[in-house]
Formats: C-alpha cells, structure tokens, sequence
C-alpha cells in the first residue's frame, strides 16, 4: 500500500502545473459564468460549460506543447 | 424619443439603475454602481453585497478571496510586493492590486522601506520588497531579518551609521527558497486580481450576456426598454 503523501508527492513532482492549475480553472470558470448570469442554477450550469471549454483549450495548447516539444 | 425626453426630466437622485437578468428578463437593482464598484474592489464581492446580490457576491467573495489566499500561502507570503526599481519592476503588483483591501500593506510597506525610517511599517516584513544589494536598512530591521531569515547572516550588512547596508540579492533568496512555488503564488494572486476585474464591471454594469429575448430576436430594431437604456455600461 502505498501511502497517500507518497503518492501525492509523486503526482506533484510530475505535472505539478496540471495540478496547480485546476483551482484556477474552476475560479475562473465561475467567475465567468457570475459576470454572465444571474440566477444561481444558471450560475452553476454555465460554470460546467466554461470548465469544458478551458480544460478543452488549455490541454490542446498543453497537447500541442508536449508534441512540438518531442518533435524538437 | 418621447421616453428619453421623460427620463431626462427625473432628477439623478430618483432614478433607479437597473440591469436585466439574462437568465429571466428580471430586473437587477444596481443602486450607486460605481461606489457597487469601489466596494467590490475593496473586497473582491462586496460590491454585490451592496446591491443585494447576495448569493452571487457571498459566492465571489469566498471564491476569488480563497484563490488569493492560496496564492500568499504558495508563496509564503512574499509574492506580493510593491517594487518600482529599475532592475525589480514589479509589474505583477499591477493585477494583483485589483484585489483591493488584501494588497494596500504592500504599499505601505513599500513606501515605509524607501522612506526615511527605511524599514516596513509592520516590522514583520509581510509584503515588503525584497532588499536589493546597496539598500540601507534600519539597524532594527536588519537585527530582525538576522534573527528570523534563515538565508541572512549578519555579515549580510555592512555598517553604515546610522543604517546598515545590505550587500546580497534577496529576490535570489526567495527564488532559491520557494523555488516554483514563488511563481505559482505569483499566479495564483495575479488571477484572483484580474478575476476581480470582472467582478466589478458585473457590479457596476450588471451581467454582460444579453437578454433571452435579445438572442431570440436578432430583427430587434434596438429600441432598449428602460432598463436597458439605465445601465450605466449601455452607453449614449
């Protein structure tokens, strides 16, 4: 069994910005689903849409970087 | 052109400023919008709380303040600082100062570093720009960053009475020390700063989606209802 901290570590060694970066999604997510709309179930709905999009987008980008870093 | 003429003729004080839900085509009482705006760049949701807004601006408020506070703790406290120096320009201070209340100390401590006393205000050192080699610092600021950095030494300083000057890089210590975490507190804070932005235009102008009806109806011949034509963001 390997312990929770370890396993954290590890995770944290290897994408640490992948990791870091998902708080971030979600506030801004929110943030621009609040500017948006105002009743809170449209709040909530549009903050799941903007994840998808910046998820989508962000790990494009991150897609392109990993693969243009390979081929170089 | 006949309801432009009557809401001339209402004095400023009686007229309610609201924006237009775009979820239910209610109307969002925006009362003063731009001290709405003033309060929510004080505290990152206050603005809304004024205005009654009280879900969205309570939510704001724990969302972009929990993102800040992250962002000091990443960086132990140190990556927000107020630097105009020609080799230290802080540009990130510029965002992260949209967060308001939160970074005003770092203002003050940098002011209090560069002026007579040359020490912080709060002898802590929390917010305070890191020493540059050269800088002359107060004898009692530099016994306390002996005592409590464990990166200074007291040969770090040279005697100049009545101060002591500094003759190492502190800005390299901190990288040293907090290694990726400095740039990701930088990040965090710097997001919640510019998140904040946003949530000020929301509480000085209301939502920026436009009406259901609005996106319904793309032969709308323009004429806003008053609601509408009382947003302060609408324009002339």
């Amino acid at each position: 069994m390997i312990p929770s901290v370890l396993l954290f570590s590890l995770l944290l060694e290897r994408v640490p910005m992948l990791l870091f970066s998902l708080p971030l999604i979600a506030a801004a997510s929110f943030v621009f689903a609040a500017t948006h709309h105002e009743s809170p179930p449209a709040i909530w709905g549009a903050t799941v849409e903007w994840t998808i999009w910046l998820v989508g987008i962000l790990g494009v980008v991150l897609l392109a970087v990993i693969l243009f870093g390979r081929l170089a | 052109m006949g309801k432009r003429k009557e809401r001339a003729a209402v004095p400023p004080s009686s007229r309610r400023i609201v924006a237009v839900s775009p979820d239910d085509g209610s109307a969002i009482a925006l009362r003063q919008p731009e001290l709405a705006a003033v309060l929510g760049w004080l505290l990152p949701g206050l603005g809304h709380l004024y205005q009654g807004r009280t879900w969205k601006g309570a939510i704001s408020m724990g969302v972009v303040t929990t993102i800040f506070l992250a962002g000091l703790w990443l960086g132990s406290g140190r990556v927000v600082y107020a630097s105009w120096r020609s080799d230290d320009t802080r540009w990130w201070f510029v965002p992260q100062a949209a967060i308001g209340a939160a970074a005003i100390p770092a203002v003050v401590q940098s002011l209090a570093v560069n002026g007579r006393s040359r020490e912080p205000f709060w002898l802590s050192g929390w917010m305070a720009p890191p020493l540059h080699d050269g800088q002359l610092v107060s004898r009692r600021y530099a016994e306390r960053l002996v005592r409590t950095d464990p990166y200074l030494e007291d040969g770090d300083f040279f005697d100049r009475p009545p101060y002591r000057q500094f003759r190492a890089d502190q800005i390299s210590m901190w990288h040293h020390e907090l290694g990726r975490f400095f740039e990701l507190g930088t990040l965090y804070t710097v997001v919640a700063g510019m998140l904040n932005l946003l949530l000020i235009y929301d509480a000085w102008a209301g939502p920026m989606h436009p009406p259901k009806d609005k996106q319904a109806d793309p032969a709308d011949d323009g004429d806003d209802d008053e609601a509408v034509a009382d947003n302060p963001a609408a324009g002339p």
